[in-house]
């Protein structure tokens, strides 16, 4: 399933990465802060909403789903074995099940935003945002992302060479030593393949000034006509949660 | 040069994290092993390129498969501090440091990811662990003492492993590698 999904509508798309990752880390900040239940109920509530609205539908759906699982896990753990129960029906708790929820919709709270910022988001401008911050940043994430395919690839290679070998992993002692076999080789290939990468690095005259500027100033603002809205918002929104739990 | 060999070791240590931390998935080895690249490159490189890969290797997993490996980003920037500024101390050639650093991180580790845990997931990983999460809850009122408990015998067996993982591959590097800075230093001090 791909990270990114297109959509031509919605004023989320539109939104430069840069408001886009401002209004995440705000709405986040105030999640984070937000530790009583109805509060969280509200403010999930809020994201959903906003989530919904923004462009997310049955795609944003299936991406929460392992997590609605995990979450309703956790929910079902502290109400069973959680210590500070005083109320009890049986084997269930009430405070028990008030902390698991409030913990599991935090956590799905949390999913949802970042599921619907990684939605919205190109790799290209998550890398634009990365190297607004550091150049150097963003070139780290992209190499990251070429070099990965390869080093999977190497590992497949040294996996089949060494299984027509005889190795296997059954046990645990197997599965260590497997792990080491196929592992230690895919380092030391990847440790000189990465003195062949600063040298074309050094090719390209890298650092020396030569990275060409491709981030427009509209992309890597975040204060423009189409985000303020959502900006004022997620600042309030933060404000309003860090007062809450304060107070 | 030296500012691009440090960005490719950076981007080859994210990638050992990465590919390690998915073959003990794929195997079924009830460890973690994904920091074999932070203590790599903060054995090479120093303290805080270690630091920064750890992290980064943490945000870019959360990138692009779960978001909610992003906070333990921090426990991971510790372990490459760690290790670093231990690799500067003693060096990561002989057997007695990786012993040394597998015992400090197994209670470092947990002590920076226990808050986290059971802040964003109640103390639970969805994994094993929470068995024995499970029996410590019930044995005892403290929720937070139970989750930290829990995950000091999982971190210990993999720290202990993967620094000694780490110190073979250090040992059995070329002289050429030697002239990286930490590694320099440590030998001079040795």
């Amino acid at each position: 399933m791909p990270l990114y999904v297109a959509k031509e509508k919605g004023f989320w798309y539109q939104t430069p990465v840069k408001a886009k990752f401002f209004v995440f880390s705000m709405l986040l900040l105030g999640l984070l802060f937000s530790a009583q239940f109805n509060v969280l109920m509200a403010n999930v509530a809020f994201i959903l909403l906003f989530s919904v609205s923004a462009g997310g539908g049955i795609i944003l759906i299936k991406r929460c789903k392992p997590f609605v699982f995990f979450a309703l896990f956790i929910i079902a753990f502290h109400t069973v074995l959680n210590p500070a129960s005083v109320t009890w029906w049986g084997w269930l708790g009430w405070e028990g099940f008030i902390y698991g929820s409030v913990v599991g919709l935090r956590l799905l709270g949390i999913v949802l935003l970042t599921q619907i910022f990684l939605m919205s988001t190109t790799f290209k401008e998550v890398i634009l945002l990365f190297s607004s911050w550091n150049k150097d940043l963003g070139v780290i994430m992209l190499m990251v992302l070429g070099i990965l395919p390869v080093l999977y690839q190497e590992l497949n290679n040294t996996s089949q060479a060494q299984q027509s070998r005889g190795l296997h992993w059954k046990g645990l002692r197997s599965k260590i030593k497997a792990y080491l076999v196929m592992l230690i080789p895919v380092i030391i290939k990847s440790l000189y393949r990465a003195q062949g990468m600063a040298y074309l690095l050094y090719l390209r005259n890298y650092g020396e000034d030569g990275i060409r500027q491709v981030a427009t100033e509209e992309l890597l603002s975040t204060w423009t006509k189409g985000s303020r809205l959502p900006v004022v918002f997620s600042i309030l929104f933060c404000i309003g949660n860090i007062t809450g739990f304060i107070l | 040069m030296d500012r691009r060999l440090t960005i490719a070791f950076i981007v080859i240590g994210i990638g050992i994290n990465i590919v390690g931390g998915t073959l003990a998935s794929a195997i079924k080895i009830p460890l973690f092993l994904d920091t074999i690249g932070t203590m790599l490159v903060a054995v090479l490189l120093g303290p805080w390129i270690g630091a920064l890969t750890g992290l980064l290797s943490n945000v870019f997993q959360g990138i692009v498969t779960s978001p909610t490996t992003i906070p333990f980003g921090i426990v991971n920037a510790a372990i490459g501090l760690i290790v670093g500024y231990i690799a500067l101390w003693r060096g990561f050639e002989d057997y007695i440091t990786p012993l040394i650093v597998g015992v400090i991180l197994a209670i470092v580790a947990p002590v920076i990811g226990t808050p986290i845990a059971v802040y964003v997931f109640g103390g639970l990983t969805g994994g094993g662990v929470d068995i024995l999460y499970g029996i410590l809850l019930g044995s005892s009122d403290r929720i937070f003492a139970s989750a930290f408990l829990a995950r000091i015998p999982t971190n210990l067996a993999d720290k202990v492993l993967s620094a000694y993982l780490v110190m073979f591959v250090i040992r059995s590097l070329p002289p050429q590698w030697k002239r990286m800075r930490a590694f320099k230093v440590a030998s001079q001090k040795s």
